[in-house]
């Protein structure tokens, strides 16, 4: 009797420890994620506003503004300045798996702008882990 | 003289007080798990008030972006493109921002802006109302959606001056 109790406590013990740190796990995933998709919003976001225009119009996955250049390789997001060399902005443990690029370019019609859309899951996400995707539109505040 | 053994006195838990200890140690134990799986929706509530966050500031974008068309265009704000634009008569009434004006422009419309991402469909709305005349726009954008049953919402406010 009381070893049967005493194991239905540690299983039941057992199971509490496992399901919090799976949680703590799948809580720190979550916000670094989203600390990289926003990071990466950002300094996207903060180029455009400070551009003088937006010249050509936005498209595919590789947005160039002035001597700024945002692309999506090996699953991050890079931005490359002047050519030098790529400054990775989203972090080694989170996977890009989509970002785009759309919008219009100055003219004599219109206001240029720019809308950016990424998608951004953990690197070592199970599949039941839903992607974070971030989507905005922004113009040059200049 | 000592006691044999079978004379020893024994203390032990009788049953209801092993009992009462198993259930007090359960209840803390489910506690435990409740409160972490606040943390765990809180973290999803979280995530996806990032995602109305750059929602509302895309709306409250459009906005400033068919301001600074009119003046590309060298047009009155106020009489600017009636198929997507007309905060003079539409003040005080939600809007919904859309892509699909004509030229490649940005509007709004009074059809509802809904975006779906991983089954969550977020609704975006913009208020637009004329202060000082109408030289200046209050533009509200408020972003909802609905997560474990309960609605959040996200309200992003700025003004535009007809500069």
């Amino acid at each position: 009797m009381g070893v049967s109790i005493f194991v239905i406590v540690m299983v039941v013990g057992l199971a509490v420890v496992v399901t919090l740190t799976r949680n703590r796990s799948k809580n720190e995933t979550l916000s670094n994620v989203q600390q990289s998709g926003n990071l990466a919003m950002e300094m996207i976001t903060e180029a455009v506003e400070k551009a003088s225009s937006i010249p050509t119009t936005p498209n595919g996955s590789q947005l160039t503004i002035g001597t700024k250049t945002f692309s999506l390789s090996n699953d991050a997001i890079w931005l490359t300045i002047s050519g030098l060399a790529q400054q990775r902005l989203t972090s080694p443990d989170v996977k890009v798996t989509n970002l785009s690029f759309s919008g219009a370019a100055d003219s004599a019609t219109i206001k240029g702008y720019v809308t950016i859309e990424m998608t951004l899951q953990s690197a070592w996400a199970q599949s039941s882990e839903a992607p974070l995707t971030l989507h905005t539109t922004v113009i040059s505040q200049l | 003289m000592l006691k044999s053994s079978s004379q020893k006195n024994y203390s032990s838990f009788t049953l209801i007080e092993v009992v009462f200890a198993v259930g007090i140690i359960l209840i803390f134990l489910g506690s435990l798990i409740a409160i972490f799986n606040v943390g765990t929706k809180n973290a999803v509530v979280s995530k996806h008030r990032l995602q109305a966050a750059n929602l509302a500031r895309g709306a409250v974008e459009i906005a400033r972006e068919v301001r600074d068309t009119a003046k590309v265009r060298g047009v009155n704000w106020n009489q600017m493109d009636a198929d997507c634009w007309l905060p003079g008569s539409l003040s005080g009434v939600i809007n919904h921002p859309r892509n699909d004006c004509s030229g490649n422009r940005l509007g709004f419309s009074a059809n509802p802006d809904t975006l779906t991402y991983n089954q969550v469909t977020f609704t975006r709305q913009v208020q637009i109302i004329n202060l000082s005349g109408s030289d200046t726009k209050k533009i509200t954008a408020t972003v909802s959606w609905d997560d474990y049953g309960q609605s959040h919402s996200v309200t992003m406010v700025t003004y535009l001056t007809n500069y």
